[in-house]
C-alpha cells in the first residue's frame, strides 16, 4: 500500500513541481480563532456558548501576474466581534499586472493615502475590520521613482460583502522632486497631493429624516482632498500633511446628551518631527482635527469599528502591559488637538551607565485636548488626556535582563467636557532569565495605583520558553481595589516553522480591545481558546 | 476517497513547498525613500527578512539579541539582517526613531506602510522571520520569538549559505 501512495506522490509530486515552475508559485495562510465560553458567575458569558472566526488567503504569481482570493467563515463570530460577520464570505478576490513602470490591479486592493486621514482601506483582525475596495487601480511612476500616479474606485466591503450604496474613487501624485528633476542629493523633498470622492446613494431612512430636521439634505457625495510635504536630510526629517473633507453628515453633541444633525466640513493637520544622532533619536507629532469621521454608510447608531474609511488612531502611546492598557483613550473625531512626543538613547556597552551589557531609554508622552466647539457646552473646556511613560531596559549579564516600566495616565471621560478625570499610575518589573541556550523564564509583577475607576489592581505572569516551539504562561491581573475579581490565563503554544498553535483558558475582563489605536468593546467571558495559524 | 484527498493535499504541499520567492513589493527607508524587495537579493549571499513592530516586546528583544550576536558573526560571509516594520503610516516616524534609538547595528530597519510585505507574505503575526538563500527563493522561517530562536535562525543562515 505504501509503495502505491509513494508511486501516487511521485506521479503527481513530481510533474506540480514543474507545473509550479512552468505556472507559477502558489502562497497563502490559514488562520483560525475558536473560543468555547464557560458558565461564570462573577463575569457571566456571552449570548452564544462559543465563536469561531476562520481566513483562508490563497495567492498566486507567474511574472508580472498575480491573481488571489480571500475566504472567511464565521459560524458564530467571536463575542465582541460585529454581529454582521456571521456566515461566510468571499472577502477578496482580484487578479494584477505589475510591470516595471506601471502597475494594474483589478478586484478588492488596501489603498491608503498619506498617513490614512482622508483614505485608509485595510485588514485588522484583531478588531473585525476589513474594509478592502471592490473595483480597480491603475498606478504609474518613473523609472527613479521621482513621479508616481495611482487612479483608483471601488465598493468599500462592509461585513462579508462590498457594499452596493456607497463607490470611492481617488486619485494620488507624488513627486520626489530631486530624482525627478536629476539631481543628486543626499536631500530628500516630496510634494505630494491627493483627491478623493465617496458616492453614498439609498441612506437610511432615518438618516434622511434626521437630515430634514436640520434644514438640509444628505449628500450624495463628499469630497476629501490632501496635501503633504516630506523632508528628510541626514537623521532629520520632517513631514507636514492638511486634509480637507467637504461638508457631511454629522451628529452635533448638545448638552445633556441631546444631539442635532448638520452638514460639516472637516479638516486635519498633522506635524511630524524625528531627528537622530549616534544613539539618540527623538520622534514628535503634532496633530489637529475636525470633523474627520468618515463612514462607509451614514447612520445615526452607534457604529461598528468597521463601518470606516479612514484612519483616526489616538496619538498617545499603544500599551502593552496587561494593566497598562485597561483603559485606552480613544481619539475624539469630532475636534481635538495634540501633541506626542518619544525620546530614545542607548547607553552602549562600556559605559558608565550602560556597564558591561549596555542599558536602554524610552520616555514618551502626549498632551490631548479636545477642541471647545466640538463639545457640547462650547464654554467648557479641559484636558482630554495626558500620559508620561518610561521604560528602562537594562542586561545585567547575558543570562539576566530586565525592564522597569513607570506610565502615569490622566484621561477624562467626557473627552474634556467636564473637570472629572480618571488617573491611574502604573509600574511594572519584567525580568528575563535564560537557564541555557534555549530555556527561559520571563516575569512580569505590575501594580496599578488609582483613586478613580475601579481603583487598585496587581497582575503577574509567568513564561516559560524552551525555543524553538514551546512555551507556557500563566498569569492573573487582580482587581484588590473594587471588585476583588481575578482575571487568571494559562497558555501553552506551540511553533513549527511558519506554522503556530496556542490554546489558552481562563477568564478575561470586558474593555476596549485596540489595534493600531482602532478600538473595539469586548465583553467580558471565561472560556477556552484555540488558535491555529500556517502560512506556506 | 480519503485516501486520494491525502493524496492531493501532500502533492499540493509537494507544489507549494518550493514555490515561494520573496515577493516584489516596494518599501521604504528611514528617511521615506523606495527601496524594492527585490534589491535585497544580491546574487551572492543569503539575507534575513525580519517582520517587526513598535508594540511587539518579542520582536525588539529578537532584533536586539540578533544585533547582540552579530560582532560574534563568522565573517566567511557578511550577514544581512533587514528589520521590515509594519507599522503603519501614523507610527512609522516612532518606528524609524526607535529603530535608531535602540541601536541595532548591522541591521538595516525599513517600513512596509501601507502592509503590503505583510500581505504577499501571509504574516498573520509578529515577528515572524524569513531567510531566503542569494537568490531570494525561502529557505527558513519561524513565527514569534523565544529566547534561544536567534541560535536556530543563525544555524539555518550558515546551512542556508552551506557554510
Amino acid at each position: 500500500m505504501r509503495r502505491k501512495v509513494a508511486a501516487i506522490l511521485l506521479a503527481l509530486g513530481l510533474p506540480m513541481t514543474g507545473w509550479a515552475q512552468d505556472w507559477g508559485r502558489v502562497t497563502g495562510s490559514l488562520e483560525s480563532n475558536s473560543i468555547y465560553y464557560l458558565d461564570d458567575a462573577v463575569v457571566g458569558k456571552p449570548a452564544s456558548s462559543w465563536g469561531s472566526n476562520n481566513y483562508l488567503k490563497l495567492d498566486w504569481s507567474k511574472g508580472a501576474f498575480g491573481a488571489g482570493l480571500q475566504a472567511e467563515y464565521y459560524p458564530e463570530p467571536l463575542a465582541g466581534y460585529p454581529s454582521e460577520l456571521k456566515g461566510s464570505g468571499l472577502t477578496g478576490l482580484y487578479a494584477s499586472w505589475n510591470g516595471t513602470l506601471a502597475e494594474v490591479t483589478a478586484g478588492s486592493f488596501f489603498e491608503q493615502i498619506g498617513s490614512g486621514l482622508l483614505l485608509r482601506t485595510w485588514e485588522d483582525r484583531e478588531l473585525g475590520l476589513n474594509n478592502t475596495l471592490m473595483g480597480g487601480r491603475i498606478g504609474f511612476h518613473t523609472s527613479n521613482r521621482g513621479l508616481s500616479l495611482k487612479v483608483f474606485g471601488g465598493a468599500p466591503k462592509y461585513g462579508l460583502w462590498p457594499t452596493a450604496n456607497t463607490v470611492v474613487a481617488g486619485a494620488d501624485l507624488s513627486l520626489d522632486l530631486l530624482p525627478l528633476f536629476g539631481v543628486e542629493s543626499a536631500h530628500s523633498v516630496v510634494l505630494e497631493g491627493s483627491v478623493t470622492d465617496r458616492f453614498t446613494r439609498n441612506v437610511e431612512d432615518n438618516i434622511s429624516l434626521l437630515a430634514r430636521s436640520g434644514g438640509f439634505e444628505v449628500p450624495g457625495q463628499v469630497l476629501g482632498w490632501s496635501g503633504r510635504l516630506q523632508y528628510a536630510y541626514g537623521g532629520f526629517s520632517f513631514k507636514g500633511e492638511y486634509v480637507g473633507k467637504g461638508p457631511d453628515f454629522y451628529a452635533e453633541h448638545l448638552p445633556k446628551s441631546r444631539e442635532t444633525y448638520r452638514l460639516k466640513g472637516g479638516n486635519a493637520q498633522i506635524l511630524e518631527l524625528n531627528y537622530a544622532v549616534g544613539s539618540f533619536s527623538a520622534a514628535v507629532t503634532l496633530r489637529r482635527l475636525e470633523n474627520m469621521t468618515s463612514r462607509i454608510f451614514l447612520t445615526a447608531q452607534s457604529p461598528s469599528p468597521a463601518n470606516t474609511l479612514n484612519y483616526l488612531p489616538s496619538l498617545c502611546m499603544q500599551q502593552t502591559y496587561m494593566l497598562a492598557g485597561l483603559n485606552p483613550y480613544v481619539t475624539y473625531a469630532d475636534g481635538e488637538a495634540g501633541f506626542q512626543g518619544d525620546l530614545y538613547y542607548n547607553f552602549r556597552r562600556g559605559t558608565a551607565l550602560g556597564g558591561k551589557y549596555g542599558m536602554k531609554l524610552h520616555v514618551g508622552g502626549s498632551w490631548i485636548e479636545a477642541l471647545p466647539f466640538a463639545l457640547p457646552d462650547r464654554d467648557v473646556h479641559y484636558l482630554a488626556y495626558r500620559d508620561l511613560n518610561i521604560d528602562l531596559e537594562r542586561a545585567w549579564s547575558r543570562k539576566f535582563r530586565t525592564i522597569l516600566f513607570v506610565s502615569i495616565q490622566e484621561n477624562s471621560p467626557t473627552h474634556g467636557n467636564g473637570k472629572r478625570t480618571d488617573a491611574q499610575n502604573v509600574f511594572v518589573l519584567d525580568a528575563l532569565y535564560r537557564f541555557s541556550k534555549t530555556a527561559s523564564v520571563r516575569t512580569e509583577l505590575q501594580y496599578l495605583y488609582s483613586e478613580e475607576l475601579t481603583r487598585d489592581w496587581m497582575a503577574a505572569l509567568v513564561e516559560v520558553s524552551f525555543a524553538p516551539h514551546w512555551s507556557f504562561t500563566v498569569s492573573d491581573m487582580y482587581n484588590h481595589g473594587s471588585s476583588r475579581v481575578h482575571y487568571y490565563n494559562v497558555a501553552a503554544s506551540y511553533s513549527l516553522g511558519s506554522l503556530s498553535l496556542s490554546l489558552q483558558g481562563g477568564r478575561s475582563r470586558e474593555g476596549m480591545v485596540c489595534s493600531g489605536g482602532v478600538c473595539r468593546w469586548q465583553p467580558a467571558y471565561k472560556g477556552v481558546c484555540l488558535r491555529a495559524q500556517w502560512s506556506f | 476517497m480519503k485516501k486520494l484527498v491525502v493524496v492531493l493535499l501532500l502533492a499540493l504541499w509537494g507544489l507549494v513547498s518550493y514555490g515561494q520567492r520573496i515577493p516584489s513589493v516596494t518599501l521604504q527607508d528611514g528617511s521615506g525613500k523606495a527601496v524594492t524587495t527585490v534589491s535585497l537579493v544580491d546574487g551572492k549571499t543569503p539575507f534575513v527578512v525580519s517582520i517587526w513592530m513598535t508594540t511587539c516586546k518579542p520582536c525588539l528583544k529578537e532584533l536586539d539579541t540578533l544585533s547582540e550576536e552579530l560582532p560574534d558573526w563568522d565573517a566567511s560571509f557578511p550577514l544581512r539582517i533587514y528589520a521590515v516594520s509594519m507599522d503603519d503610516a501614523r507610527s512609522q516616524k516612532r518606528a524609524v526613531a526607535l529603530a535608531q534609538g535602540r541601536d541595532w547595528d548591522g541591521i538595516t530597519a525599513l517600513f512596509d506602510v501601507n502592509a503590503d510585505l505583510r500581505r504577499a507574505l501571509n504574516v498573520s503575526s509578529v515577528p515572524q522571520v524569513f531567510v531566503y538563500d542569494k537568490d531570494g527563493n525561502l529557505f527558513y522561517t519561524h513565527i514569534g520569538y523565544r529566547p534561544g530562536d536567534e541560535q536556530e535562525l543563525l544555524n539555518q543562515v550558515r546551512k542556508c549559505a552551506g557554510k
